[in-house]
């Protein structure tokens, strides 16, 4: 236990001399804590349409401008937070329990379990996927849940995929083999010896995950297949920009800005974490 | 070699049966009839238009037919445009949306390539940085969002390029293709930087030098072969994202290709039509990424002599 905390403290201070991943993880915490906070700190309410108000360039409370129907532009952004993020940290959740006990069986069993297993990974990787969630919002109606459900059953053939090739090094490995034959049950194998090693990687590649679904929602919620109203996530709030953008080019910018840095922090902060934890596998 | 390349084969045809099954299962599965957004019709009407569209025979019969339709290449009637078939409007849409993704591919490998080279080459220089900080904002920046952006700058702002069409306007498919290519040219650059770094660092690159071989022709004649591996088998997967990115582009630019058809089939639950593009694209997926894996195999052979 001694020497599982020396490594997670390790990483913990490489992670902390990367500027880029210290920035982007405090902008994120930022981010997180604001969505939650939302219904306090907004200036105004997300729905109340003020039709007189009409659309605004930034002025006053109303810092962000508002919407073509009088609303206040940066409180919808905090909203759609709320969403995009929801969608971003439910959906991986998802890979991560799919792709993680995928793994760890087809590896730890091995043999004809193992081959079956990442040969039904093989065909499914083939599949065009995108097509197959658009498919399943038009055949089971546009439910939030269901896109949870979709996206994550997406994204967890990378996990099931890293997770087992971990889960094959280490089973190897003479303290295991030792284990093993003191007759250690294979309950106690996963909790002791396997989990706490494969914790890593699968927290690297959960964090990077997360900016790749949330870019699948705010896709479908572009094309009006997402997120419906009057809930509202940060794709369906570039899909209005973008109706708008010939006379109010701040509908489009803002949200637009805000989505681009979320993104652009989760994958410094992704690549940082990947960099902390195992520095043998950085990419140049 | 020919064995491998039988073997892929030999998996891509079950999988495509699979995807094609499981459509049409899944399309058949969807709450009420094709018919049933429209106004209401007389009983008998309906019993006629189930009867012309093969809906009242048994499911596994309408499997079976449909089936067989789809080896002759038919894809069967549009429930929404009636006396259009669903092969019609796949071969309207298909050539514009093929060429689009050419004209993306292409703006993708040029600027792709040539920034991530040179990256490489003059590492931990201004000539990798800069090119590398671009790339990252490029894959961050979703096309539905550059896209729009490209259009409010260059066809609102400065009036200089068409906001939208295709083939109708001087240089209509210039705003299209760059949109569309941007995220692939940004991974395009990370790969062959990448692959090209490792590269150069093999013995036989050190040797070429060691041979008095200048610099461009060490690069040009005997890096890129092996550091552009990553990238062609990048190709593959990235025509399955091409396909999903020209229903944004075209979308946003109105372009008649089958992106949009798809899109509009989905909203306007033409079940036919879904069913149609669905398999037809994946078949266009499978049929790519087993391309990019035969020509993997004959660039590399390190990879010929495992397999």
């Amino acid at each position: 236990m001694n020497e599982n905390s020396s490594l997670w403290s390790d990483a913990w201070r490489r992670l902390l001399a990367n500027k880029a991943a210290v920035v982007s993880g405090a902008l994120l915490l930022l981010l997180i804590a604001l969505a939650i906070l939302a219904p306090w700190i907004a200036p105004h309410s997300y729905s109340y349409q003020n039709l007189e108000l009409g659309a605004q360039a930034p002025f006053g409370s109303f810092f962000l401008g508002t919407d073509t129907l009088g609303r206040d532009l940066f409180s919808r952004i905090l909203y759609g937070a709320r969403v995009s993020l929801l969608v971003g940290f439910v959906a991986t959740g998802v890979a991560l329990v799919i792709g993680v006990s995928w793994g760890i069986v087809a590896g730890y069993f091995g043999g004809r379990i193992d081959s079956l297993m990442m040969r039904i990974v093989d065909v499914l990787y083939g599949l065009p996927f995108i097509i197959f969630i658009i498919l399943l919002m038009v055949i089971f109606g546009r439910n939030i849940w269901l896109l949870f459900g979709a996206i994550g059953a997406v994204e967890w053939l990378t996990m099931a995929r890293i997770v087992r090739g971990q889960v094959l090094t280490i089973k190897n490995q003479e303290y295991v083999l030792a284990a093993q034959a003191m007759g250690v049950s294979n309950l106690q194998m996963f909790r002791k010896h396997i989990f706490p090693n494969i914790l890593g990687p699968i927290a690297v590649y959960a964090t990077l995950t997360i900016p790749q679904v949330m870019l699948l929602e705010a896709f479908l919620s572009f094309l009006g297949l997402g997120i419906q109203p009057p809930m509202s996530s940060w794709g369906t709030l570039i899909r209005y920009g973008v109706e708008s953008m010939e006379e109010y080019s701040w509908l489009l910018i803002y949200p637009g800005l805000t989505f681009t840095i979320t993104l652009f922090a989760l994958n410094f902060f992704g690549d940082g974490l990947r960099d902390a934890l195992d520095p043998k596998i950085s990419s140049d | 070699m020919l064995q491998v390349i039988l073997k892929r084969i030999a998996i891509a045809v079950p999988v495509l049966l699979i995807v094609a099954s499981l459509t049409f299962f899944l399309v058949r599965m969807a709450p009420g009839g094709p018919f049933d957004a429209d106004k209401v019709v007389p009983p008998q009407v309906m019993k006629n238009l189930n009867a012309v569209y093969n809906l009242d025979a048994p499911l596994l019969v309408q499997y079976k037919d449909y089936m067989l339709n789809l080896v002759q290449g038919d894809f069967g009637p549009s429930f929404r445009y009636p006396g259009r078939s669903v092969t019609e409007m796949i071969s309207t849409g298909l050539p514009v949306t093929l060429e689009l993704a050419f004209y993306a591919i292409l703006v993708a490998m040029i600027v792709g390539i040539c920034a991530g080279v040179i990256a490489a080459v003059k590492r931990n220089t201004v000539f990798d940085y800069i090119p590398m900080s671009i790339a990252m904002l490029g894959i961050c920046m979703p096309t539905f969002l550059l896209g729009p952006l490209l259009v409010l700058i260059f066809g609102i702002q400065l009036e200089v390029l068409p906001v939208s069409g295709w083939g109708s306007l001087a240089g209509d498919k210039i705003l299209p293709s760059i949109t569309l290519g941007a995220a692939y040219a940004a991974y395009i650059a990370r790969l062959s930087r990448g692959g090209m770094l490792e590269t150069l660092n093999q013995d036989y690159i050190r040797t070429a030098r060691a041979k008095g071989l200048p610099e461009h022709k060490v690069i040009i004649r005997h890096a890129l072969q092996g550091g552009l591996v990553p990238v062609v088998s990048f190709l593959g997967p990235a025509i399955a994202g091409l396909i999903g990115g020209s229903f944004v582009v075209e979308t946003i630019f109105q372009i008649p290709g089958l992106g949009r058809f798809y899109v509009e089939a989905a909203f306007n639950r033409d079940y036919t039509m879904i069913l149609g593009t669905t398999i037809f694209f994946s078949s266009l997926i499978i049929f790519f990424n087993l391309i990019s894996d035969i020509v993997v195999l004959l660039m590399n052979p390190r990879a010929r002599s495992e397999a």
